[in-house]
């Protein structure tokens, strides 16, 4: 059986340094993955998601386990990913792009448009939304990856953002809608009705 | 009907007004479709192939825990001692100014409702907690200022009160607030220049200054309190 993690924190919190490794191996999936969606290149998610876990174990000692530590972590990384966003729209610089990536990642933007024939098979149809995404509002983009990727309550996500349950809502509904005027407007015929089961 | 799709997709329908839904649907092929295609979507997004961390990805974190930070110890890395902070009060003559959400002790200010020259010893065991890298750079005393956080209690029940911001990268549980009555305050030393940050109740609930003057969008519908410094 898997040591608790309220165990791990207590030996860290001990001066076992090292055992914080344990705590990144068990959440570093997660907290990658969200912030990959959320601010989009896979080297500004990789550091936003170390430092996370930097800022994460800074404050263990006062960590009171309120919350559970993935959940702290995670806010923390949004929290993060938010202060990116605004420092990438004072600098001006175009937000997201859908890198290069290895194992798990999403194919170029370059190959997306390489063979307009490709469009019809579900690679690229999974290639093709999330480019959408990562082309939403920002607030959209933070309840539908948390909530329709991640698959979050909605509960989790607004201890996560500090937005209430009802506006997670609102903007949850909107992102959907927003994202198929977005795959209509990119593809005739609807790539989702190609698809359709 | 918009409403009703929604709330459909998310399960929220009482019994009668699934029945209306459902009845709408047969009458509206419109509705129908839009419903097909968000839940379409809905299933598209979940089998979207999750991101995995990086190769190395542990070890990378470990190592900028031990190299970067310095002498990485939980005991003794992040947080600011008393000691420390005594000595800080004394690096910063400080002129209190007074808001419910924050105050600024500084010596270039001057202020009727000014009520202390210095730190207090209490207000100075206020700083509970300081990340390290602050105390690294507190040689250039003129460029800090000394800022009493201040939150009303919102409810008895209440355990807990932290502070985050752009200052400590938003970390929700590195400076706490101390019960004073009805208030809870924390003294933090921050460089003059322009901050946003937020209070956490109970190492949950993210809540934007109440008394705050200067709000700004954080880009994700909610808004943070404005503190600038520079002014």
């Amino acid at each position: 059986m898997s040591e608790s993690e309220n165990t791990i924190i207590e030996r860290i919190r001990g001066g076992d340094v090292e055992s914080y490794g344990l705590l990144v191996d068990r959440h570093k999936d997660q907290v990658y993955g969200v912030l990959r969606r959320l601010v989009g290149d896979a080297e500004t998610a990789e550091d936003l998601a170390q430092t996370a876990f930097l800022k994460a174990f800074q404050g263990l000692a006062t960590f009171r386990q309120q919350a559970s530590f993935s959940t702290w972590v995670t806010q923390i990384a949004i929290h993060l990913a938010r202060d990116d966003h605004r420092r990438r729209q004072r600098a001006q610089i175009v937000p997201l792009e859908t890198a290069d990536e290895g194992e798990g990642g999403s194919p170029s933007l370059a190959a997306a448009s390489a063979d307009p024939l490709e469009t019809v098979i579900a690679t690229d149809l999974q290639e093709r939304l999330t480019r959408a995404i990562s082309q939403l509002p920002s607030d959209y983009r933070e309840v539908f990856v948390l909530r329709q990727i991640d698959e979050r309550t909605y509960e989790e996500i607004a201890e996560l953002t500090g937005v209430s349950v009802g506006a997670l809502k609102v903007r949850n509904h909107r992102a959907r809608k927003w994202l198929l005027d977005r795959l209509r407007e990119e593809e005739q015929p609807s790539v989702l009705r190609l698809h359709r089961r | 009907m918009n409403a009703l799709l929604a709330r459909y997709l998310d399960g929220e329908l009482s019994s009668a007004e699934a029945v209306e839904f459902l009845e709408a649907l047969d009458r509206d092929s419109a509705l129908e479709a839009e419903l097909r295609e968000h839940e379409r979507l809905m299933a598209l997004s979940a089998q979207l192939p999750s991101s995995r961390a990086p190769e190395g990805f542990t070890a990378s974190v470990m190592d900028r825990l031990r190299s970067a930070e310095g002498n990485a110890s939980v005991a003794t890395l992040p947080w600011f001692r008393r000691r420390e902070a005594t000595w800080l009060a004394a690096a910063a003559s400080m002129v209190l100014f007074f808001g419910l959400g924050w105050q600024v002790a500084d010596p270039g200010k001057q202020s009727g409702e000014a009520t202390s020259p210095t730190l207090t010893e209490e207000e100075a065991a206020g700083v509970g907690v300081m990340p390290a890298s602050w105390v690294a750079g507190l040689e250039g005393a003129e460029d800090l200022v000394a800022v009493r956080f201040v939150y009303p209690a919102s409810r008895p029940d209440l355990r807990s009160v932290t502070v985050a911001g752009s200052f400590n990268e938003w970390n929700p549980s590195e400076i706490p607030l101390h019960r004073e009555g009805a208030l809870w305050t924390a003294v933090v030393v921050l460089p003059r220049r322009s901050h946003e940050y937020m209070f956490i109740e109970d190492g949950q609930r993210w809540v934007a200054d109440p008394t705050a003057v200067v709000t700004r969008d954080d880009g994700f519908g909610g808004r943070n309190a404005v503190l600038d410094l520079r002014i």
